[in-house]
């Protein structure tokens, strides 16, 4: 007999739980049968989940088809941008980052939450201006090789003694921009959030780090696997979500918390303005939402829910910050998206001017 | 030249230049071996449980087997379209040729990204739903230059003068093209498909615009499991790409009787 691992146990409990309900779902869903939508959705071990379990269990319980295609954030919008004289999807996964973009050129639709239930529990700082919903929130920060001691501040980094020890986020990365605002605040004296509005004066600090940069990294979990294997001491920063898949079969590797905060990674979901049977998009975002979906969606991929109400075991919890309470009490804070995405490109250039070869 | 001519430095040489080609793909070989569940080097342990994932799971064989069908599907249309063109290019002056040759050869110039999200902005604006259509359109577009450019070499080297003393002799214009002209540009064809096929096979930037869940070619798979995968899986599955490619250049060499130095030049 073979142990059930917590990933089994979690498709398991979805999976009954809809058996046991599927007539009567049939009945009320009969509008739904034979649509089709197409959803944009990340890769990773969250689009492996969506794909392998959740999709299949909305198109029985609907009698419809979904069609999902993988992506990433930068990705997804633009494939929004170059369908949008004829819009092929009809929700898109995003970050929250480029929620506002596709807001302000007319790529989303505002959600009609009152179509949506299971928004009810939806934390009040998870409901993008109404545009968008959150689906999971990871934490980003430090991450290190177990068999090292990692700094109780971000500005220890800066210290000699991490020279060419560190691997520092590629500019192409959201959470580079957690890194700048790190740099900002260690130079202004200031918490994050006024320390984001400074950031154009701090690359300085930023300069100054560059003899401990072992090298710059894109792919979050590549990087975490170098760190396991003791490529580098420490990566500064990437999300949790990344991190603790390693950390959790036993790899030596895991994050670390420094004093001055640590940010939230906000993965979202969007509805496509004028996409295809927009009434089953906002069905399967609602989906998306309900507290069973959630509670094995966060299991599975280590992030926490974005709604209220789940409890979850002492080993899943271990690796994420929840209820909304927590996210406070840790610090975990969201940046001003607007203003970054006003200031991103003039920033990557200073970073790429900084640490190109 | 013969063994016996190539002096014992060079052939040091060579085979440190074999070695540092090879090295690199000897590492993701090693490591699918590893009996940790994440990926290490030097490997630890030995097992072949990564193997028995990657052959046995469902979305791989999925993707494998689809990304053979594009392959296969984009090879023959750029086919299709390549050898008449590069026939018509080498033997026909008209006005435009150069133009032509130009807009052929240019997805070999631009950015793949550029080009797949071009052709994603332009399927949706014809309103055109069928991916695996729109897929192999994509890399068709893309395979057209490998096509053109070997072709077209092997219809500058046709020996003229053979097809007239056919003719002459009253060979009908089937009897030259298969008796005289198919020998001669034959190599050139295959070159051209093999590199076609390959360049479709490893395609990611115009997949990654075009591709769907249903359609899913293998180096989006690839790209996905690196994502989310962090034991030797991804090793493996590379392993097994890479013996795939040595596996067709021997099918080519034994097969078809034309070795991959020919192929090249």
């Amino acid at each position: 007999m073979t142990s059930m691992n917590r990933r089994t146990f979690g498709k398991l409990a979805l999976g009954t739980a809809s058996l046991l309900a599927a007539p009567t779902i049939l009945t009320r869903n009969a509008w739904a049968q034979g649509k089709e939508i197409q959803v944009g959705i990340w890769g990773g071990a969250q689009g492996e989940y969506v794909r392998s379990s959740i999709v299949p269990q909305f198109e029985a319980d609907f009698g419809c088809t979904v069609i999902t295609e993988e992506g990433f954030t930068l990705a997804n919008v633009e494939k929004m941008r170059a369908t949008r004289s004829n819009p092929q999807f009809s929700v898109m996964f995003i970050d929250d980052v480029a929620i506002p973009i596709a807001r302000d050129e007319g790529l989303i639709a505002e959600l009609p939450l009152d179509q949506m239930p299971a928004s009810e529990m939806l934390f009040d700082r998870f409901n993008f201006g109404g545009y968008g919903t959150g689906l999971a929130i990871s934490v980003a920060s430090l991450f290190h090789n177990t068999s090292v001691t990692p700094p109780d501040s971000y500005g220890d980094l800066w210290d000699p003694k991490w020279a060419g020890k560190i691997k520092l986020v590629s500019p192409k990365n959201t959470p580079s921009v957690f890194f700048l605002i790190v740099a900002a605040a260690l130079k202004t004296g200031k918490p994050f959030s006024e320390a984001q509005y400074e950031i154009g004066n701090a690359f300085d600090k930023v300069a100054e780090l560059k003899p401990n940069v072992l090298n710059i990294f894109d792919n979050g979990p590549v990087a975490v696997g170098e760190v396991a294997q003791g490529q580098a001491d420490i990566g500064f920063l990437e999300l949790s979500k990344y991190v603790y898949p390693y950390t959790a079969q036993g790899a030596p590797v895991t994050m670390s918390f420094p004093k001055e905060g640590s940010f939230a990674g906000n993965n979202s979901q969007v509805l496509v303005k004028d996409g295809p049977n927009q009434d089953l998009a906002v069905a399967f975002m609602n989906r998306m939402l309900e507290s069973d979906v959630q509670k094995a969606f966060s299991e599975f991929a280590l992030t926490a829910p974005p709604v209220a109400g789940i409890e979850f075991s002492e080993e899943a919890s271990k690796y994420m910050v929840y209820p909304d309470t927590a996210m406070d009490s840790a610090g975990l804070f969201t940046p001003d998206w607007e203003f970054v995405n006003a200031n991103r490109a003039a920033w990557t250039e200073e970073l790429n001017g900084i640490f190109s070869v | 030249m013969t063994d016996s001519v190539i002096s014992l430095p060079i052939r040091i040489l060579v085979l440190l230049l074999l070695l540092v080609i090879v090295a690199p793909l000897a590492v993701p070989m090693l490591m699918a071996f590893s009996d940790t569940p994440f990926l290490t080097f030097p490997p630890q342990g030995f097992t072949l449980r990564w193997f028995e994932r990657v052959l046995f799971g469902p979305e791989a064989q999925t993707s494998f087997l689809f990304s053979l069908q594009l392959a296969f599907l984009a090879t023959i249309t750029a086919l299709l379209l390549g050898v008449p063109a590069a026939a018509a290019l080498v033997r026909y002056e008209f006005r435009g040729r150069s133009a032509i040759i130009g807009l052929m050869l240019s997805p070999v110039i631009v950015p793949l990204i550029v080009t797949g999200v071009a052709l994603l902005q332009m399927f949706s604006s014809l309103g055109w739903g069928d991916t695996l259509t729109q897929l192999v359109i994509g890399h068709a577009v893309v395979c057209l230059p490998y096509v053109v450019r070997s072709v077209t070499a092997s219809f500058v080297l046709v020996n003229r003068d053979l097809e007239d003393a056919a003719a002459v002799m009253g060979a009908p214009p089937h009897k030259v093209l298969t008796k005289i002209v198919w020998p001669q540009v034959r190599p050139g064809i295959l070159a051209g498909a093999v590199f076609s096929f390959v360049v479709s096979f490893d395609d990611y930037p115009i997949s990654m615009w075009l591709a769907d869940g249903r359609h899913f070619p293998i180096p989006l798979y690839l790209h996905g499991l690196l994502e989310r995968s962090i034991d030797p899986s991804i090793a493996a599955i590379s392993t097994l790409v890479i013996l795939f490619a040595l596996l067709l250049v021997v099918v080519i060499e034994k097969v078809f009787g034309i070795s991959i130095a020919r192929l090249a030049t």
